[in-house]
């Protein structure tokens, strides 16, 4: 909880308001799995896009669209359990209710979930009076035997209440219909929603009465406030013991009373009077009728669930995931497998079709036209090399970075939607938990087999702060597709026999998740507080088939939302780079003149601890940074060979040096975009300083370690 | 007052259905467990127990529990 430390001051700002007028500002509000972003999706179309709440990296999206004449602009609150603000979702939840006052607020309902939605809706309810309900899923429920009656609803909470499916786009008109109605002031509640909470009523007034003398909170409704306080709510509690000292003694002594009498925390007796209230109200307005249990998915989750079954097809699912992007990626490790087996053609071929294939084609192709172009008039000089060296690769090496991020996220979405997320995370909870994470850190960490910036985006799903920023701080130690590739082609250079080929590279993964989980046990309790192993509490949703559409458009909006604010920074990078490589004191364009070059053979002593002395390896170390696979290239460029294998081979290291150097390569640093991706989740530099020098100094020890040893037993 | 009847949810055979009594072990995941809908008198159904996460139904929806924190919710069987 300590993100509240830091926010509790700072207003939340107003977000980014788009360019375009609109008559009505809405939210859209849910629990998590209710169907939000179908709804969003299908409301907003093409006009939605995925930014971040200001202040923190919590995702939101906002969109236009127009009903009878009128415009929306709609922004997403998260998907949360409450309005109390126990995480950050929340909070800005709530702040965005009461700061920007939207006209109407639509509250959408999960049938298959209905009391936990309508304790939510309650909360939303008690805050504000602006609210139509969309009842989701209610063909799914139907069929289940639950009938709801929307009419008896509707004058219990005196709010329009519209039974609707966001994926088959049914009920969506009359939705809207009344959205225009409560945002224009027909319907909808005048004062907020009033829940009973009995013998705690005197208690809730008593809090009203000390926060109306110090005038404080007067932009929420006071009665909402005060059950905040009960509640516990650090934001308000603290703001009082700041300004009105003995009002938070009073505070304190009404929560001990409360205390004393009940042998309960008032937030207990709360959250249990908005359940009993849920309770008559679900009785009141619903039939349940009996069908028999749905067998299929019993036996899906028979299977998913089960401690054996359900690992090993968890562990399939996600591998056989990651190969698929892997593939469609980069063409590995189908290419691999056909180029073994003697069918080069169709290796290339593959490679070829590969989205990073014809990426960098149609750069290099590009290259080639202004090349070609600047030949015809004549022209030359250090602008055009820039333009040919530096910014054609530079935004090459950004757009690189789509498809892989592009795939990431879909298959992500795909597991979220259908269902299959929260198996997955429950199968991997029984391993993961022995060593002191939960089950949902399976997904960030299978992310970052494939490339690390998607899989620090991805800790966003873990629960608790201190899990969440360990897993960041470490994950660079997970060896990525990039480095994948460095480390078959050293492999493949240096190394000769396939056992010893095999042993190598195992022995880099090996070691990668091993440093990873102990660490990740020292670092959460040294660095980040955890004071006990965090525990899963998931929903499992019902399955699903995902919506494609729906999948297809959050994971593009997510990819491209990370490329605009990490691809400027990647740019800016490559073209500072480009310049250390192509200018030095003596000549120009010359890398062994370089200034790049001067100072990797500054740096050169340093790689004496594994034997090495060739200015050539800082070099392409220093470039690497970038992105991973520029090592390579760098030592082509540097070597003056064609083929990366003899580039490689040329350094002319022995099989030890080989061994200590790979480790050093692939632990040395986070490469830049997960540098920028670490510091933009985590805001803080120190935390990312923390992750460079840890890789930092594993890649210098483990790498000098492994020589020192190999020397002394007469390795060489 | 020992009351055989009230277990913690971890002993709970699978396929038994008991009533939640109390909830302790750190008042964020009560919290949170009560705002999913354990709340004190709710019932529930074991799912699932084996090792790793419990998993109960209650009001419609299933949840995962992990062990520690299931260790930590009385539930009265009923039978």
């Amino acid at each position: 909880m300590n993100y509240l430390g830091r926010h509790v001051h700072g207003r939340i700002d107003k977000g980014k308001k788009n360019a375009r007028e609109y008559d009505f500002l809405v939210a859209l509000a849910a629990q998590p799995n209710a169907g939000k972003t179908t709804l969003f999706n299908t409301l907003t179309g093409q006009t939605g896009y995925v930014g971040n709440w200001p202040g923190k990296t919590v995702e939101r999206m906002e969109g236009d669209f127009v009903h009878h004449g009128k415009r929306f602009h709609v922004i997403d609150l998260p998907g949360i359990y409450s309005l109390s603000a126990l995480t950050f979702e929340e909070f800005v939840s709530r702040e965005f209710i009461v700061d920007e006052r939207p006209s109407a607020i639509i509250v959408l309902l999960d049938a298959e979930a209905l009391e936990r939605s309508l304790y939510f809706l309650l909360q939303v309810l008690e805050l504000t009076g602006k609210v139509v309900v969309a009842i989701n899923k209610n063909d799914i429920a139907q069929a289940r035997g639950l009938h709801i009656n929307t009419e008896q609803l509707e004058n219990e909470l005196g709010v329009p209440i519209v039974q609707i499916s966001a994926l088959k786009r049914t009920g969506l008109g009359e939705l809207l219909d009344r959205l225009v109605d409560v945002a224009e002031g027909r319907l909808g509640r005048e004062e907020e929603f009033r829940v009973d909470y009995g013998p705690i009523e005197h208690y809730i007034r008593e809090i009203e009465d000390i926060l109306e003398k110090c005038r404080l909170f007067e932009k929420y409704p006071r009665r909402w406030v005060s059950l905040r306080i009960l509640e516990g709510d650090i934001y308000f509690i603290k703001e009082v013991e700041e300004k009105f000292s003995d009002a938070a003694k009073q505070i304190e002594d009404v929560v001990k009373e409360i205390k004393n009498v009940y042998k309960k925390d008032p937030v207990e007796l709360i959250i249990l009077y908005r359940y009993n209230f849920v309770n008559r109200l679900v009785s009141r307005t619903t039939e349940t009728v009996k069908v028999s249990e749905r067998k299929l998915v019993k036996k899906l989750d028979d299977v998913l669930l089960n401690p054996l079954t359900g690992p090993i097809i968890s562990s399939i699912m996600l591998i056989s995931m990651i190969l698929l992007a892997f593939t469609i990626n980069t063409g590995f490790p189908l290419n691999y497998i056909f180029r073994s087996i003697g069918y080069e053609s169709i290796a290339s071929a593959i490679e070829e079709v590969s989205l990073s294939g014809i990426i960098s084609k149609v750069f290099a192709m590009l290259a080639e036209i202004i090349r070609e172009g600047a030949v015809n008039y004549n022209l030359q000089g250090w602008f055009l090399d820039l333009i040919i060296g530096g910014i054609i690769p530079g935004v090459g090496s950004v757009l690189t970075f789509l498809p892989l991020i592009f795939i990431v996220n879909l298959m992500m979405a795909l597991l979220e939607d259908s269902g299959l997320m929260a198996r997955i995370a429950v199968s991997f909870d029984r391993l993961l938990r022995k060593v002191g994470l939960t089950g949902k850190t399976i997904f960030p960490l299978t992310l970052s087999l494939g490339c690390n910036v998607p899989a620090v985006l991805g800790t966003r799903i873990l629960e608790t702060d201190e899990e969440r920023l360990s897993t960041i701080v470490l994950m660079p130690l997970i060896i990525c597709q990039a480095r994948l590739f460095i480390l078959l082609i050293m492999v493949s250079a240096l190394f000769s026999g396939a056992v010893l080929q095999t042993f190598v590279i195992a022995s880099v993964y090996i070691i990668s998740v091993t440093l990873f989980l102990i660490l990740n046990k020292v670092v959460s309790k040294k660095v980040f507080g955890q004071t006990s192993t965090p525990e899963l509490i998931i929903e499992l949703p019902s399955y699903h088939v995902p919506s494609f559409r729906v999948i297809r458009w959050i994971s593009w909006e997510r990819s491209k939302s990370y490329i605009v604010k990490a691809g400027t920074i990647i740019f800016l990078f490559s073209i500072i780079l480009w310049t250390l490589s192509y200018f030095g004191p003596y000549s120009t364009g010359n890398v062994d003149e370089s200034y790049g070059a001067l100072v990797a053979k500054a740096v050169t002593p340093i790689l004496s601890i594994i034997g090495i002395n060739n200015w050539i390896v800082p070099l392409a170390l220093m470039f690497g940074w970038i992105a991973k696979e520029i090592f390579i290239e760098t030592i082509v460029i540097a070597t003056g060979k064609i083929n990366p294998m003899e580039a490689v081979s040329s350094l002319s290291l022995t099989p030890l040096q080989s061994y200590s150097l790979l480790m050093l390569v692939m632990f040395y640093s986070p490469c830049l975009a997960t540098f920028i991706t670490i510091f933009n989740e985590t805001r803080s530099f120190k935390y990312t300083l923390l992750s460079v020098i840890i890789s930092l100094t594993l890649g210098l020890s483990i790498s000098a370690t492994i020589y020192w040893i190999g020397c002394i037993i007469g390795f060489v | 007052m020992v009351d055989e009847d009230v277990i913690p949810l971890s002993s709970m055979p699978v396929g038994s259905k008991g009533v939640v009594e109390q909830l302790s072990g750190g008042i964020g995941l009560t919290r949170r467990l009560m705002e999913m809908g354990l709340t004190p008198g709710t019932q529930v159904e074991i799912v699932r127990n084996d090792i790793g996460p419990i998993v109960v139904r209650t009001r419609g929806v299933a949840i995962a529990i992990g062990r520690g924190m299931a260790n930590h919710i009385l539930v009265r069987k009923i039978m």
